[in-house]
């Protein structure tokens, strides 16, 4: 068991269920349990300099396993909690090398969205690890093989596994 | 300068200024991050990218083919509007779930992944990029033909001063402005699209009475062969016409950002859903224009001038020159983000992969911006001295973006011996094809498509090509199976799975199953 910094879920279980049933009435699907999948957060001050003068903060994500970048939208809310052996799988991306590849992502989305000449000034203001939970459910369909999905508990999106 | 120039320049200062204090807006919040992309909603984000997929091509090529060869035009457009469909039919259900296996983000990290070589990458990526910028010449001579419009100035004169103007007010925008402006640009474009759709439609009596009209000057004009029965019997040039756009598509780089929302959000899904419905309208329009102005413009000199005439002739001069400047401030934003793409590709893939592995992150972007001017520049010299048609040049960079990647992509998911050499051999020789076959225009003598000629060629590189080389390891042919179980999600499941969480899905998938064999371990 070790404490960490964590999203709380904003789907529960039956929020999942009702979610996925509104799109497939005739699988019977059970939730199995949640899974923690880490990812380090990355907040940089961001500066332009252009007829805009752009400053604010930006952020990403970088998952610590595959090394894929995200822009995130709003500043999340963490809290500490223990999680279960078996819960979540080991991170394979130190923070070293999950910092470089953040820098380079937010430095290319920002090159990219502010266009041609200006070139961003970048600062990093934090770093946290945390862990976001999936929803692991199971979904059966009579005469086939049981398959299971992932539920993004805090955005309700959903992918097969 | 003409009123239509004045009504152009007031019109690039007014989305300034909109653009100016809704970044002012959006940097001020506290709680949101800059290009988190969570502040513009659902409806700026598909207009967004509605005007994204607003090309010169759609205001100028199009219309112009269906006034000089009639109805067969259509074959075109059905391919484009049916391009979606045959991805989601024939190859996208298998190529989703093997993207999915693979944990794919774009179309070519797939080929990357399915392959297993870095080679398939750079190779795609450079086909990608070339005819990028084959694509934005199209967009620089639509920008050049348009300005002329407004100012009066000469063509080339117009080109320069419209790329200059498009340049200094993105730079100055950024992506924000870009993002607001694009919103009322969109409006602008889909009421004038729109009005002058209905207007010209009623003007000739609708179908019927275009039909009449059309067969009154010709009636050849409503042939599926073309005007004067041109491409009679020719099915490889309708069938490579039909696949031409529907294919070429997908061997676009997509440069995907993947954005993780942090609360519940469902702007995305919903975007996505008007952007589609909005695009499978206006295929079709500006084809329908161009018929109807072989009717109502019977002399009109350049064909790819018809929607330009047409507001003219239909709307008050004022809003025929804002029409135009929204049109001309569309073209030019989608070329430079098709330049943006192609410099950032360039200089990550290529020059920091090949050239300078350590290069800094300022020595990147200056090769990306200097790719970028090179190409912007070779692309100005074109479309100043050797001015291929819109259409043409269109044509040309799908139809070989297209012989380059439907072969990798088909054998990729029907044929486990497929390897990285059968790859390179189909995505090269297809390119290859095309570029020959339609500078020597084959066509002519062959009767053959240089699409068709292209994909065969292709497929060919593929077999033969697959019989060398590293065969694929077996993590690969699991994959391979495993994407061929048939998949019983139903249809509206299946299309809301988040693509992006591919990668998560994969590695828990491995996680649960490592979890499985300690847990066998422990108990046998």
């Amino acid at each position: 068991m070790s404490g960490v910094l964590m999203q709380e879920p904003v789907y529960g279980e039956q929020d999942v269920l009702r979610g996925l049933q509104q799109y497939e009435k005739q699988a019977k699907m059970n939730v199995r349990k949640l899974i923690f999948y880490p990812y380090y957060l990355f907040e940089y001050e961001l500066g332009i300099r252009s007829l805009l003068k752009l400053k604010g903060k930006t952020a990403c994500t970088i998952d610590a396993l595959s090394g894929y970048g995200a822009l995130i939208d709003v500043q999340p809310e963490f809290s500490h909690r223990q999680i279960e052996a078996g819960q979540a799988p080991a991170i394979q991306i130190d923070e070293d090398e999950a910092r470089e590849a953040a820098g380079q992502f937010i430095f290319e989305n920002a090159m990219s969205k502010t266009k041609f000449v200006t070139v961003p000034d970048i600062q990093l203001l934090t770093s946290t690890l945390f862990y976001r939970p999936f929803w692991l459910v199971e979904y059966r369909l009579e005469a086939y093989e049981p398959k299971s999905l992932i539920v993004d508990a805090i955005s309700g999106s959903y992918h097969p596994l | 300068m003409s009123m239509d120039g004045v009504i152009f320049i007031t019109y690039i200062a007014v989305l300034l200024v909109i653009g100016l204090w809704f970044s002012r807006k959006s940097s001020e919040s506290t709680e949101n991050y800059l290009l988190g992309g969570r502040s513009l909603g659902p409806a700026v984000t598909a207009m967004t990218m509605q005007t994204t997929a607003m090309s010169g091509y759609m205001f100028m090529g199009a219309p112009a083919l269906a006034f000089k060869y009639g109805w067969y035009a259509l074959w075109y457009a059905i391919g484009d509007a049916g391009g979606s469909i045959i991805n989601l039919s024939v190859l996208g259900k298998r190529m989703r779930r093997m993207s999915e296996l693979l944990g794919a983000l774009s179309p070519i990290e797939y080929l990357e992944k399915r392959f297993e070589s870095a080679s398939v990458r750079v190779i795609g990526s450079i086909i990608a990029i070339v005819f990028l910028f084959a694509y934005v010449c199209a967009q620089f001579i639509a920008a050049g033909k348009a300005m002329a419009t407004l100012t009066g100035f000469p063509y080339e004169l117009s080109l320069v001063i419209g790329i200059s103007v498009i340049i200094i007010y993105t730079v100055a925008g950024g992506y924000l402005a870009v993002a607001y402006t694009s919103f009322v640009q969109g409006i602008i474009m889909v009421t004038g699209v729109v009005g002058i759709g209905f207007l010209a439609y009623f003007h000739v009596g609708g179908i019927s009475g275009l039909n009449t009209a059309l067969a009154q000057i010709d009636p050849t004009y409503l042939s599926i062969w073309g005007k004067d029965l041109a491409f009679y019997g020719q099915w490889g040039v309708v069938l490579g016409a039909i696949l031409i756009f529907g294919i070429g598509y997908m061997g676009l780089p997509h440069v995907v950002v993947r954005h993780m929302s942090m609360q519940s959000t469902k702007t995305v899904k919903g975007a996505i859903l008007i952007s589609a419905i909005w695009n499978q309208f206006f295929i079709y329009v500006p084809y329908i224009l161009g018929l109807i102005g072989i009717i109502l413009l019977p002399n009109l000199a350049d064909p790819e001038m018809v929607i330009t005439e047409l507001a003219y002739t239909l709307f008050p001069g004022f809003f025929a020159a804002l029409l135009l400047s929204a049109v001309m401030s569309a073209v030019m934003s989608t070329a430079d983000s098709l330049l943006m793409q192609a410099g950032t590709i360039l200089s990550r893939d290529v020059y920091q992969r090949f050239i300078n592995k350590n290069a800094s992150q300022k020595t990147t972007v200056l090769v990306s911006r200097l790719c970028i001017l090179g190409g912007g520049l070779v692309g100005i010299a074109v479309a100043i001295y050797e001015p291929p048609s819109i259409f043409g040049l269109a044509v040309f960079a799908f139809g070989t973006l297209g012989n380059s990647f439907l072969v990798p992509y088909v054998a990729s998911v029907y044929s486990k011996k497929a390897n990285a050499l059968g790859c390179l051999c189909a995505m090269i020789g297809g390119a290859m094809t095309n570029i020959i076959w339609t500078s020597m225009e084959l066509e002519t003598i062959t009767a053959v498509h240089p699409f068709l000629a292209g994909l065969t060629v292709s497929l060919i590189g593929m077999i033969i090509g697959s019989r060398f080389g590293r065969k694929p390891s077996q993590p690969i042919l699991n994959i391979f199976e495993q994407s061929t179980n048939k998949r019983f999600f139903s249809k509206e499941f299946d299309q809301n799975i988040a693509r992006s969480l591919a990668p998560e899905a994969k590695n828990i998938s491995s996680f649960l199953s490592q979890e499985t064999d300690r847990h066998s371990g422990i108990y046998s």
